[in-house]
């Protein structure tokens, strides 16, 4: 029974153990399936993300491979013996290689042979050190045979810790290989030039400090590059005019400018040598001024001739100085005893002389008058050869002109019995510009010939108009005569140098021969041409045609000028070192009631001036001790005075009479002077109508006071008197001694009180009572002094 | 605790007690279970120390005793169910594994079961120490186990319990081979 209980129980246990193990089994299955469906999900999201994955790398894969293959740059990949693996399209474009070729030769097989060792080394190297990445130029070969230049980036990679292969990325370089090698050409090809060039290049820094001296330059200093650099350019220089020239130089380097200037170094062997310095910026890479090259070329050597040419020149001009001079100085040494010859003659024609005398007389002056015309001849000569002839524009009166030659002529025509006969064209406008000395030179010497070669006959002077645009007028000169004539041979050298028609012509007509030349040649300075017909025995006609411009109405000069022979006491310096010509001039001008003071020289004439009144000068230009030009300036500049100073040329040299003018000259009489030239001038120069207006004297006083004795006995006290005490006033003035000034005033002042009219007593009353405030009065009493002497002169006078 | 070890318990003493003795245990025992397990249920342990104590005190044979026992007997079922854990060529080699391989596959597949650690110690050529460590305090059903594998390699194994620590929570055992 028991035994079947338990049993009983144990086959309960055991059912109720399946049926547990049955729920389990069955919830772990059902588990099992929900794990599985949720497992299969899962497997099928795998799925799908792997097909998405698997697509991004095919893609990123063809982008990879798209970029390699489309690369411009050659891609190789090659195993760790060099051999080719993959080649990318651009490697078989350039090395003209198929892909086919390429795979699996070794690389080694491109390059060029003489780099092969060098490059197989290289890489060896990076592979045995395991470096990752390397860069390398060197050439190939392509399969046409071309060479070329790769510049190679060799990236070494790994797997598992190993060397796996080199990934080779090339750039075809050859272009700009061959850029650089021609770059290193042409700078080789440079740095020779410059080296080898005549220039001494030399390159300062902004600090002014040597920093590159190129061997021209070391040899052209004698320094070497080593003593050179550090050093300033300066230390070079000689003389602080080419120091300061380079720091001008230097500055205008700073501001970007470059230029070209002269200075003179020295030589280590202290030896100068002369440079042009050619100077420019140069700069550094952000555009800054870095410093200066400078180019230095030697030329001492060209300095050296330049010295020599200026010398020579120099010398050249002081003959041709020391000519002109002796030019001048003859013209002087021949025209002083001319003048004086000429002047004494006519005095000597004045004076009683008989009548056979007379005639000597005549003969002296007429032949030294001829003389007078050789030699202004000559010396014209002369100017125009050296072409010194300048010609004046002027306005001048045809008429006047042709008539005044024609009077000017009168007398020789008188003699020979011809007759001038002259006619102007009404049309033609007689106001003209030009040069009427130099056209009535030309004129005389033709009208002169023609009057000298005719005998009994008819000269004509005819004047028409050619032509005439607006002002401008083509005037035609014509003188004809009734003379000898002239053969066709003779005209051929007739405007020849000393040329006259034949030797006979010389003989029997005088002449230097000369005035046709200068006729000549004075026409073609006018822009005209001297021409000339004529038949022997029938004549010849000179003609020349010029353009002259018209002008306006013109203020024509009396003709005639009236000898005015009353200077009414005028007084005349003259200042003459020659005492032939003081007695001339002496002469004449007392003729005219003129009072002539005289001085040897320009120091005499001064001490004169200073103390005298004067109402004209008339100066010699030469003279010893002080000549008339510095004189002038003496009285113009330090003594103040502004009366009329008339220089006496002796020379006819052009420039002379400016000189005297600039010198401050009114005017000048050029040497020999006829009398009426030097009457002309003082009628010009010598202020008459101020003489009649300032009479300072008044003797009414006097005069009720007494009779004429008394009164003539009471102007010579005062001149007396007078004259003394101007002296001591003029020394007071001087020391500016004002007491003295005062008392002589004091002292003057009854005696002006009858003698002078009363602005210079009023005068003498303020000086007397010398207020100190009053800055004029030391000029006044100049005043003063100077109406006393006009006083004075004006009681001589009377 | 999983079922196979209590229905394996209950085949060992069955089969060296007989069924009455079997039917005794699980009538006296109040147990939850009521002495019903299935090799793929999981129940309690104390289930298990329950009739372990019963029988002790029916067959008046102390319960380290029977611990032994039974582990020495569940080697060769664990051995023949699973042949995949049995690849080592000794015995220690084979328990050097437990920590390291057996016991991270046994929770791939049972995250809940709680394990007991061994640390493997060599001490020489032929002696392990071996510290087995667990709540569970069944080092003797170790020691049974240890013995189990020292038949299936084949060895003449001593393994004692050396040291006891934490009232039986650790426990170092040594084993000793033959040299």
């Amino acid at each position: 029974m028991d035994e079947i209980d338990i049993l009983k129980r144990a086959l309960r246990r055991e059912k109720l153990a399946r049926k547990q193990a049955e729920f389990i089994m069955e919830t772990k299955s059902l588990e099992l399936f929900s794990s599985n469906t949720n497992l299969l999900e899962l497997n099928r999201k795998l799925e799908a993300q792997m097909v998405i994955h698997t697509e991004e790398i095919a893609q990123k894969e063809i982008e990879f491979t798209s970029i390699v293959e489309g690369a411009i740059e050659i891609i190789v990949k090659l195993d760790v013996r060099g051999n080719i693996k993959y080649a990318n399209p651009a490697t078989t474009l350039a090395l003209g290689y198929s892909e086919i070729e390429l795979i699996g030769s070794n690389f080694s097989k491109l390059i060029r042979s003489d780099y092969l060792e060098r490059v197989t080394q290289f890489y060896f190297k990076q592979l045995n050190n395991q470096i990752e990445s390397t860069s390398i130029e060197f050439p190939v070969v392509t399969k046409k045979g071309r060479e070329m230049w790769l510049n190679q980036i060799g990236t070494l990679t790994f797997k598992n810790g190993e060397p796996f292969e080199f990934v080779v990325l090339a750039r075809d370089t050859t272009k700009l290989k061959l850029i650089r090698d021609a770059l290193k050409l042409s700078e080789e090809k440079y740095r020779g030039i410059i080296e080898n060039l005549e220039l001494g290049i030399m390159e300062v820094d902004v600090n002014d400090k040597i920093v590159k001296a190129y061997p021209q330059f070391c040899k052209l200093t004698g320094y070497s590059e080593e003593e050179l650099i550090g050093k300033s350019p300066n230390k070079l220089l000689v003389g602080s005019k080419a120091v300061k020239e380079m720091k001008l130089q230097n500055e205008l380097r700073e501001e970007g400018e470059s230029g070209v200037y002269e200075v003179p170094i020295r030589r280590k062997d202290g030896t100068i040598a002369w440079v042009v310095i050619s100077g420019a910026p140069f700069y550094d890479v952000h555009g800054k001024v870095a410093g200066t090259v400078g180019l230095h070329l030697d030329i001492s050597k060209s300095k050296q001739t330049e010295y020599h040419l200026r010398k020579s020149k120099q010398k050249t001009e002081k003959l041709y100085k020391e000519k002109e001079l002796f030019m001048a100085n003859m013209s002087h040494e021949i025209r002083t005893p001319m003048n004086a010859i000429i002047g004494m003659a006519e005095l000597l024609e004045q004076s009683k002389i008989n009548v056979k005398q007379e005639k000597y007389v005549s003969a002296i002056r007429s032949s030294s008058k001829n003389l007078l015309v050789l030699i202004n001849d000559l010396l014209d000569f002369s100017k125009i050869e050296s072409g010194k002839l300048m010609l004046e524009i002027i306005p001048f009166n045809l008429k006047e002109l042709i008539v005044k030659t024609k009077e000017l002529l009168g007398p020789k025509a008188d003699e020979n019995g011809v007759h001038v006969i002259y006619d102007i064209e009404g049309k033609l406008s007689g106001n003209l510009m030009g040069d009427p000395t130099r056209l009535g030179q030309v004129l005389i010497n033709l009208v002169g010939n023609a009057v000298k070669f005719t005998t009994n006959g008819n000269v004509y002077i005819s004047v028409t108009q050619v032509k005439r645009v607006e002002n401008m007028q083509s005037v035609r000169f014509e003188i004809r005569d009734e003379g000898i004539g002239i053969s066709e041979s003779e005209r051929d050298n007739l405007f020849e140098n000393f040329t006259q028609a034949n030797q006979s012509t010389a003989r029997m007509y005088g002449g230097t021969g000369l005035g046709l030349a200068i006729s000549q040649k004075i026409v073609a300075l006018m822009g005209g041409e001297l021409g000339v017909t004529s038949k022997i025995d029938n004549g010849s006609t000179f003609y020349f045609t010029l353009e002259l411009e018209a002008t306006g109405a013109l203020e024509i000069e009396s003709n005639g000028h009236n000898i005015q022979s009353n200077f009414k006491k005028s007084k005349i310096l003259v200042v003459e070192d020659n005492s032939v010509n003081v007695l001339i001039a002496k002469t004449i001008l007392e003729n005219w009631n003129c009072v002539v003071d005289v001085a040897q020289n320009g120091v005499e004439a001064i001490e004169k001036l200073s103390v005298n009144t004067y109402s004209l000068v008339l100066m010699d230009m030469r003279m010893p001790v002080m000549g008339g030009m510095e004189a002038t300036r003496i009285i113009r500049n330090k003594l103040h005075l502004d009366l009329p100073v008339i220089a006496l040329t002796g020379n006819a040299i052009k420039g002379d009479q400016e000189k005297c003018l600039k010198a401050g000259m009114n005017d000048y009489l050029s040497k020999p002077f006829e009398q009426i030239d030097l009457n002309i001038i003082l009628t010009k120069w010598v202020d008459l109508t101020s003489k009649d207006l300032e009479n300072l004297c008044d003797l009414s006083s006097l005069k009720e006071m007494g009779d004429p004795i008394f009164i003539e006995r009471m102007v010579d006290l005062f001149m007396e008197e007078t004259t003394k005490e101007i002296i001591l006033m003029e020394e007071a003035v001087l020391s500016k001694n004002i007491p003295k000034i005062k008392s002589t005033a004091h002292k003057l002042k009854p005696s002006v009180k009858y003698v002078c009219i009363d602005r210079i007593y009023h005068d003498v009353l303020t000086i007397e009572n010398w207020n100190e405030g009053d800055t004029q009065l030391l000029q006044k009493t100049d005043h003063l002094i100077s109406d006393l002497r006009t006083v004075l002169q004006q009681l001589q006078d009377l | 605790m999983k079922g196979i070890v209590f229905t394996e318990f209950l085949e060992l003493v069955e089969t060296k007690f007989g069924l009455a003795i079997v039917d005794r245990i699980i009538e006296e025992c109040d147990l939850e279970s009521q002495g019903v397990y299935t090799s793929v249920g999981t129940y309690s342990h104390k289930e298990m120390f329950a009739m372990l104590k019963k029988l002790s005190e029916l067959e008046s044979i102390p319960v380290q005793q029977l611990l032994e026992m039974f582990g020495e007997y569940f080697f060769t079922t664990l051995s023949s169910s699973y042949p995949q854990f049995m690849a080592q060529p000794d015995m220690f080699s084979f328990l050097k594994t437990i920590d390291s391989y057996i016991h991270p596959e046994v929770l791939k597949l049972n995250p809940q079961a709680e394990l007991p650690s061994f640390q493997a110690e060599m001490k020489g050529d032929h002696e392990m120490y071996l510290m087995y460590q667990s709540t569970r305090k069944m080092a003797d059903f170790a020691v049974g186990l240890i013995k189990g594998a020292a038949q299936y390699y084949n060895e003449n194994a001593i393994i004692k319990k050396e040291e006891e620590f934490e009232n039986g929570q650790i426990v170092m055992i040594s084993i000793k081979t033959e040299a």
